[in-house]
């Protein structure tokens, strides 16, 4: 009776965990486009008086095939002081997309579109009136106050690029496979710890409580250790968080980024765990912990290789990708495995004298 | 301060530390961090390393005091 209650609780936990993941991606999915092709438009605009000349410049998107798509529109004037506003209309002129400002990358949320020629319309905003007027027209509230943003005189060599992008909506399939890859990778590790087991390896996957784990030296010691992870956590998310504002290097905010930090506060923990004897627990023996390791290590780093091999990006828009995580995940267990292994030796070493 | 006392009752049941581990069910290291007074021990503990080598509390752990 405990056993099943505690193996539908393990279930459930997979469950939730595996759902969040697919919900995850789908609404990531929902808002990104691949392969935005943006068209480019120079116009060269004069202002007099106040008077912007041209006062707008019409583009036409043709969208042969009814769907869900992304627009993104980009204005790139060559100085300061004249506002242009986009409004992206279909063919009964109902407002789909609008925004405005004196420099911007702007892109829509997930739209879903029929099939017609759509009306991207740029509008040179020189005055509060001609500001006023473009946000009537798109239907919405004035977005901020713009007293003293406009001049009355001037000419500017504005770049307008637009274009769009087909949203498209993974299969059932595709989740399937994802949420099929998750179970293949838990049973994985049953798999592993079962062979392991047959060879004389004793690990322990997620059974008995700490407690009953590890004595009272071993709990003391993974107080501190989690605890020195905790702050190797913290202070590295400081880290790059203040990298990132100060020197514009986003290298490391991305998902793999987050890995990185997982993995050297996982790392660390686990340093200094060995460190103090409290790694292994009672019910665990050194080939078991060796074995395991070896396995996870080699095949993460194989993976990692195997990414890198392919020409897959290891960074991404300045970022590092998600190819990297196996070569990440890899190099920690190794890592973990030569500071155990280190340790071991040094502990036969001492044995006698300890005795 | 070093537990002689308890590293010589251990041996004199010609126990390792190992063996003495696996009685009260700790790791080795706990039991040799506690020989060599690295680490100070519940009253749990050392009730269960009283009863595995069949001392008392006071033979075991009571330091004497020297003048």
């Amino acid at each position: 009776m405990k056993n099943t209650k505690k193996f539908i609780l393990r279930l459930a936990a997979v469950a939730v965990f595996c759902s969040i993941i697919c919900y995850g991606m789908m609404k990531e999915n929902q808002q990104t486009a691949e392969d935005i092709e943006l068209q480019s438009v120079n116009t060269e605009v004069h202002v007099s008086n106040g008077i912007a000349q041209p006062e707008s410049t019409m583009q036409n998107i043709l969208i042969s095939k009814e769907g869900s798509y992304i627009f993104q529109v980009n204005c790139k004037p060559d100085h300061e002081g004249l506002i242009t506003g986009c409004i992206i209309c279909d063919e009964k002129e109902q407002v789909v997309f609008s925004c405005s400002g004196e420099e911007w990358t702007s892109g829509s949320s997930k739209l879903n579109l029929k099939v017609g020629t759509y009306t991207v319309a740029f509008y040179y905003l020189a005055n509060e009136n001609a500001y006023e007027k473009f946000w009537k027209d798109a239907g919405k509230e004035i977005s901020k106050d713009v007293e003293g943003l406009f001049q009355d005189n001037g000419k500017w060599d504005v770049c307008l690029e637009y274009g769009y992008g087909e949203v498209k909506e993974k299969s059932l399939e595709y989740y399937l496979g994802i949420v099929i890859g998750i179970a293949m990778g838990l049973a994985l590790v049953v798999f592993l710890k079962w062979i392991i087991q047959k060879m004389g390896g004793k690990v322990e996957v997620g059974g008995r409580k700490c407690k009953e784990s590890y004595d009272e030296r071993q709990m003391l010691a993974r107080g501190q250790a989690y605890k020195t992870a905790f702050f190797t956590l913290l202070f590295y998310m400081c880290s790059v968080a203040a990298i990132s504002e100060f020197s514009e290097n986003p290298l490391l905010m991305s998902f793999a980024g987050i890995w990185v930090g997982v993995c050297l506060s996982i790392t660390v923990f686990a340093i200094v765990c060995i460190l103090k004897d409290a790694y292994m627990s009672l019910y665990e023996n050194t080939k078991g912990i060796i074995m395991m390791f070896s396995v996870i290590g080699i095949l993460n780093t194989g993976i990692g290789i195997l990414h890198f091999d392919a020409g897959r990006p290891m960074i991404e828009d300045g970022m590092l990708s998600i190819y990297c995580i196996n070569l990440i995940v890899g190099i920690m267990f190794l890592i973990i495995l030569a500071v155990f292994c280190g340790k071991l030796l040094y502990d036969k070493r001492n044995a006698k004298e300890e005795e | 301060m070093k537990n002689l006392k308890m590293k010589s009752a251990r041996a004199a049941l010609d126990l390792s530390q190992q063996d003495l581990a696996a009685k009260v069910n700790v790791s080795r290291q706990t039991i040799n961090a506690i020989e060599k007074g690295d680490y100070n021990l519940t009253i749990n503990l050392c009730r269960a390393i009283c009863k595995a080598l069949g001392k008392t509390l006071d033979e075991l752990f009571w330091e004497e005091e020297t003048d």
